[in-house]
């Protein structure tokens, strides 16, 4: 494209201009080498990054409220209608209520109440309380940098579990499924959106089943050999897509394949040889995002607009060397895609492929954006044994929990909680307080893939081990 | 009832309407109020106003335009006069020196660490009326027509302000260009 560079903000082009030059800075494949000559490109570029976090503060914002539009709107439509409103019912709790938690991580703003005497009142009755509320968490803190978690706290039964305050479920780890045994081991789960089905892929195969039933699953083969399967199911529609040798977006209910991704999207070299290693549906469902390894071209993610359909909406990567990208993850503003390989993790502007974050990597892991409402910018992954909790927008750790090295993670939906692993246990933390909640134990070999269910009530974890049978597991949050 | 129910919004259009005038709106309600909490609050009070309001889906869009306008104004002075009556202090937590650490800076930050502080500087030092209109168009994703909404003032204007301050601002990188030309 062409323009006069010294008019490129006149006054009657400014708006479309600055919405051009988001999309032309998607065009290369490294944003840097691209636009280092130009300058509007390069202003436009860090006006976005300087105004990044604001930016996801806003939108989380508007987020926030339209849940609580419809959450009233449903309320007034069928009068005690309140389960199948799970995210509006989480996001509507953002003051946690009658959970023993200091404040949060972080606050942008505060009220100071009063001046004078109300305020010297207000301000002793708040030291009181902290003081209260720190005794209690250091009471029921159980370290969370032992090495050996699973012996730092006693094995769970069902029924044997003493409820800690604020955790709102109240009997954790009961099995409510578990898949057939495979030889392989399991390597991607996702969730339906209604929580009632699991998807498990193993090398080759896809395994649909039921969270609650243990009925024989539906097993889709994508017929692309027996290489390792990825999975992400549509948040808001019936597709699951399944990455292989390509993507293949198919109906969940019964295989039937809906479409396939553009040559492009998986196989940027257009010679066969890659393979998709990761996949993440947008929050809205409209666009996917596939990493795709390939012997020519490196690693590559691209964000395929699948409303469109034709064609891979942008191409981007700065990943052209090292390990294939194992995990990909959007932001709940659907603004960002973080991506993890072995060797690195790393945010990208889901518009044009602008590198916002980076973290070095010593093995590969999972990585993921918390879905919470009051930790916007919040990014988990694992990293030296350690899962990692990063503000993406400050540079800064925000929390670090040892002993956890296997890379398998997951959120509990109001990113409230954060639930990793280690060897074959799964530990859930409280992610605002860090304090170490549950131990699930119930796995006989490495724990390798985790997910949490939409609606916030189970998980399902599965395993990987060469030595014997693997299963998934779907248990009580 | 059915009279009544073609007189209020129903789902998409609230859906519609939301997606269109909320960013907008929102962005109206956080100049004026003391807190993000404040305006959330006061956008779910215009939107709930909206839906209990039986005849705004019959309103044309520009009057649903100027009734939803109407009424965030009228809940802005509503928010003053409380706020005046129970007097507040407002701490922003500003985000200090980002990525203190190369290691974790964003590659082009790290690589042009100099030309972005210099813009940080050169942003710190606009007048306000131009620092408000880079975050509207930033931050908060507005077009011009819409932060003209915001600051009540003349699209025009805000263009004019907007193209001037961003060449402005361009003189960080523009500098450097000519030097790079200078060398060679």
């Amino acid at each position: 494209m062409m323009y006069d560079k010294e008019d490129f903000f006149s006054p009657e082009w400014v708006d479309e201009h600055l919405e051009l030059s988001l999309l032309q800075r998607g065009a290369g494949n490294n944003p840097l080498q691209s636009h280092e000559a130009d300058p509007n490109l390069l202003l436009v570029q860090d006006l976005r990054y300087f105004y990044g976090a604001e930016g996801t503060e806003n939108v989380r914002s508007l987020q926030r409220v339209w849940e609580r539009v419809a959450q009233q709107r449903m309320g007034e439509q069928t009068p005690g209608l309140a389960r199948s409103q799970e995210g509006g019912a989480h996001l509507r709790l953002l003051k946690p209520q009658g959970e023993a938690v200091p404040a949060p991580v972080k606050r942008r703003r505060m009220r100071i109440p009063g001046r004078g005497l109300p305020a010297v009142a207000a301000i002793l009755f708040l030291v009181v309380m902290v003081s209260s509320l720190l005794a209690i968490v250091h009471l029921t803190r159980q370290a969370p940098t032992s090495p050996n978690l699973a012996g730092s706290t006693s094995t769970p039964q069902p029924g044997q579990w003493t409820p800690v305050p604020g955790y709102p479920y109240p009997t954790p780890g009961r099995t409510t499924s578990i898949s057939p045994a495979s030889s392989d081991g399991f390597s991607a789960l996702s969730w339906s959106p209604d929580s009632q089905q699991v998807a498990a892929s193993t090398q080759g195969k896809v395994w649909i089943w039921g969270a609650t039933s243990s009925a024989q699953p539906f097993v889709f083969d994508p017929q692309t050999g027996s290489g390792p399967v990825v999975l992400a199911w549509s948040p808001g529609a019936p597709r699951l897509a399944v990455g292989s040798s390509r993507v293949q977006v198919i109906d969940p209910g019964n295989g039937v394949v809906k479409f396939t991704d553009p040559a492009l999207a998986s196989d940027p070299a257009g010679d066969g040889a890659a393979r998709v290693t990761a996949l993440a549906w947008s929050p809205d469902g409209t666009r996917l995002a596939v990493a795709a390894h390939d012997p020519v071209v490196g690693n590559v993610v691209n964000i395929w607009n699948v409303q469109i359909g034709r064609q891979p909406g942008y191409i981007f990567t700065g990943q052209s060397a090292g390990e294939a990208i194992s995990s990909l993850s959007w932001s709940s503003d659907g603004r960002y895609v973080a991506s993890a390989n072995g060797q690195s993790v790393q945010m990208w502007d889901a518009h044009n492929g602008t590198v916002f974050f980076q973290h070095a990597l010593n093995a590969a892991t999972d990585v993921a954006w918390s879905p919470g409402a009051s930790n916007a910018g919040d990014l988990a992954f694992v990293n030296d044994g350690s899962t990692q909790v990063w503000n993406v927008w400050t540079g800064t750790l925000v929390s670090s929990y040892p002993g956890t090295p296997n890379g398998a993670l997951t959120w509990s939906p109001d990113g409230h909680y954060l639930a990793t692993a280690s060897g074959r246990n799964v530990i859930i933390y409280n992610a605002t307080t860090g304090v170490h909640l549950y131990t699930y134990s119930g796995d006989a070999n490495t724990v390798s893939s985790l997910a949490w269910s939409p609606d916030g009530n189970s998980l399902v974890s599965c395993e990987s081990s060469s030595a014997g049978p693997n299963y998934a597991r779907v248990w009580s949050a | 009832m059915q009279h009544n129910s073609c007189k209020t919004l129903d789902d998409p259009s609230l859906a519609v309407l939301y997606q269109r005038f909320a960013p907008v709106l929102f962005a109206h309600l956080y100049r004026h109020t003391s807190s993000r909490e404040d305006a959330e609050d006061l956008l779910l009070e215009v939107f709930m106003a909206a839906l209990e309001y039986e005849g705004f889906a019959i309103l044309s869009a520009k009057e649903q335009e100027n009734w939803l306008w109407s009424v965030a104004r009228n809940k802005t002075v509503d928010h003053y006069r409380r706020a005046a009556r129970r007097p507040g202090l407002q701490l922003d937590l500003v985000l200090d020196d980002l990525f203190e650490r190369d290691e974790y800076a964003p590659e082009h930050v790290t690589l042009r660490r100099e030309e972005y502080a210099r813009l940080r500087a050169n942003i710190a030092q606009l007048p306000e009326i131009q620092q408000e209109v880079l975050r509207l168009r930033f931050a908060n994703d507005l077009h011009c027509s819409e932060i003209a909404s915001v600051l009540q003032k003349n699209e025009g204007a805000i263009r004019m302000l907007l193209s001037r301050t961003l060449k402005l601002l361009r003189a960080v990188y523009a500098k450097d260009e000519r030097g790079k030309d200078d060398v060679r």
